[in-house]
């Protein structure tokens, strides 16, 4: 007697899951993921200081106060001034600006190439499948960070030939990825209606397949970003990347290194912030990871 | 078997000749190339020209790659543009260094993360496993470079412990002890990524290979815990574990271009940075040439294991 409005409220709440869309389905398995949402926090509240907070502060980046050298903390300069006196804490926020964009622009180049490429080797198979994994391979063989090195050392760095340099470097994980994705794919029923209506093969990749391969590559680029992060601040470090008078983290410490004996604390500060962004975007990734249901 | 190893050596060295290409074209697309660093010095344009007709590099790009690639099956790596020393002595000086700095590394970081990768796979999703895949996710997220300031802070500036530079104390005979010394933090610092990806890497693998059936035939059957993960899953995880060791060889190496600059470890890695930054081209080519060789050549012993180990990779 007591089963029969058990039974009917658990079909309710099967039938009211059953409602919710893809979508409310996916962010309700990304909030479950803690970590995963604290970090998207920390990430939006790192664009607000780095892009927002800037134009608040008194001081730019590159003006020199020669009178107040490695100053330490007091109440006109926050964290202090470094050895050339200038304000420890609007670098920080400048330098931020470089490290918050150049892992999101070189990994969409690095998607932007690998999708292609992948998709075409795996869509198209035979020759172009055999010379674009050969290429993959070579990519592979070469030991990226000496390859950039050498590609910044022959032309001045900036801002967006660095990002184009760990673009251009980081691709292959992204090709392989899609290729396997439409391998997977392109001999499904759905691929099969298509050609069958007509669809060429482009509307065939981007419509039908590509779309198959949205979340996995997602998920790969949430730790590429971190990774070009890493990448930028250390050619920025030794020289090759962000020039200095313009701040970056990385070439923050190149400064910092000299006066470790008398100032660690300048050392210390760019390096905890390129921790704090790299590992909030690992998170968030693997938060994606489990909200998209990829595994690895 | 036999034909599947010589198409595997031929496809090798195909793909070490078409890194060289590679990397010999993108260095000669340099405005100027390496006497633009020469030309700083305001030489008068006679003398910068005569220089170039000495380096060859007045010869039309493919015809130095000729000239580059018949020395470098020779065996001739060419000669240091800025010390006029044989590429192949300067590489041969600092290897040695590399090794020791990267090889003590990566042993640590083997050492470590394979009992770590296995504990976290049986205790999965407990406490312990999330504290520790949680601190590998920093661990990956440290920047090299400034873990190894952050450890001269603490052991060289603060307290005194370490040396926080080179690889000998000078003005000391070279012992094994001030060696070791040296070698403590940015060995620590090499291994710190790599212990990380290593520890992810063994836990994926072991929990992979747990959910097989023949692990459950084993536990089925009555076998103990202990002997199940030692004798059933670890033997089977260890292949994809050793590949991904060789796959990062690469990411040491780069590793240890950062390291060795910022602790001032006379190694490979560092030459690597001097030379992109002379365009000590021969000295950039010799290294390249080495280390994809290496990369490749591990690649190649890996799947030759496979195809030996695993008769489902032969009949494909």
């Amino acid at each position: 007697m007591t089963a029969t409005p058990t039974r009917v409220l658990s079909a309710e709440v099967t039938l009211a899951r059953e409602q919710r869309g893809p979508l409310q389905q996916f962010l309700a398995r990304l909030l479950r993921y803690r970590p995963g949402i604290v970090s998207l926090g920390v990430l939006v509240f790192l664009y607000m200081l780095a892009f927002v907070v800037p134009h608040l502060l008194p001081y730019s980046p590159d003006s020199l106060d020669l009178t107040n050298m490695l100053s330490g903390p007091n109440w006109q300069h926050l964290l202090g001034t470094d050895e050339n006196g200038r304000d420890v804490l609007a670098r920080l926020l400048y330098g931020g600006q470089i490290s918050l964009t150049v892992g999101i622009f070189a990994v969409l180049i690095a998607d932007t190439v690998g999708v292609l490429l992948g998709a075409v080797a795996g869509y198209f198979g035979k020759i172009s499948d055999t010379l674009i994994m050969r290429i993959t391979d070579t990519m592979l063989a070469i030991p990226g960070f000496l390859l950039l090195l050498v590609i910044l050392s022959l032309f001045s760095p900036s801002l967006g030939k660095i990002e184009l340099a760990i673009g251009l470097t980081s691709w292959m994980t992204v090709s392989r990825l899609v290729r396997g994705e439409i391998l997977r794919y392109k001999d499904a029923e759905f691929v099969q209606a298509a050609k069958a209506m007509g669809a060429s093969d482009w509307r065939i990749i981007f419509r039908h397949l590509l779309p198959q391969t949205v979340s996995p590559v997602v998920v790969a680029s949430s730790v590429l970003i971190g990774a070009a992060i890493i990448l930028e601040s250390a050619l920025s470090y030794l020289g090759l990347g962000i020039q200095p008078p313009q701040a970056s983290w990385g070439n923050m410490l190149t400064g910092a290194q000299n006066f470790v004996w008398t100032e660690p604390a300048l050392a210390i500060y760019p390096g905890v912030l390129i921790l704090i962004t790299v590992s909030a975007f690992n998170y968030f990734g693997e938060g994606l990871r489990s909200a998209f249901n990829v595994t690895e | 078997m036999g034909r599947y190893v010589v198409s595997r050596l031929i496809q090798a060295v195909v793909l070490l000749f078409l890194v060289t290409v590679i990397m010999f074209a993108l260095i000669h697309l340099a405005p100027g190339g390496p006497t633009a660093v020469m030309a700083d010095q305001k030489l008068p344009a006679a003398q910068l020209a005569q220089m170039r007709a000495n380096l060859g590099l007045d010869k039309p790009v493919p015809v130095q790659y000729g000239i580059w690639l018949n020395d470098l099956v020779h065996g001739n790596f060419g000669i240091s543009y800025t010390d006029s020393r044989p590429v192949l002595d300067e590489i041969g000086q600092r290897l040695p260094n590399t090794l020791i700095l990267a090889g003590t590394a990566f042993i640590a970081a083997l050492i470590i993360s394979l009992p770590l990768g296995i504990y976290t796979a049986r205790h999965a999703h407990t406490f312990a496993d999330d504290v520790i895949s949680g601190a590998s996710f920093i661990g990956l997220a440290i920047p090299v470079f400034w873990f190894g300031i952050v450890l001269i802070i603490v052991f060289s500036v603060a307290l005194h412990l370490l040396p926080s530079s080179g690889m000998y104390t000078t003005n000391q005979p070279p012992s094994l002890a001030d060696l070791l010394k040296h070698l403590l933090m940015p060995a620590l610092v090499l291994a710190t990524p790599n212990l990380a990806t290593f520890t992810r890497f063994v836990r994926a693998s072991v929990i992979e290979v747990m959910n097989q059936d023949y692990v459950r035939t084993a536990r089925a059957k009555g076998l103990g815990a202990t002997a199940i993960t030692y004798r059933h899953v670890l033997r089977n995880a260890l292949i994809p574990i050793v590949t991904i060791v060789g796959l990062n060889l690469p990411i040491v190496i780069a590793g240890a271009s950062v390291t060795e600059s910022v602790f001032g470890w006379p190694g490979m890695g560092r030459l690597a940075v001097d030379a992109a930054f002379t365009r000590d081209y021969p000295v950039v080519m010799g290294i390249t040439v080495l280390v994809a060789a290496a990369v490749i050549a591990i690649n190649l012993v890996t799947d030759l294991t496979y195809v030996a180990i695993d008769p489902r990779v032969r009949l494909q």
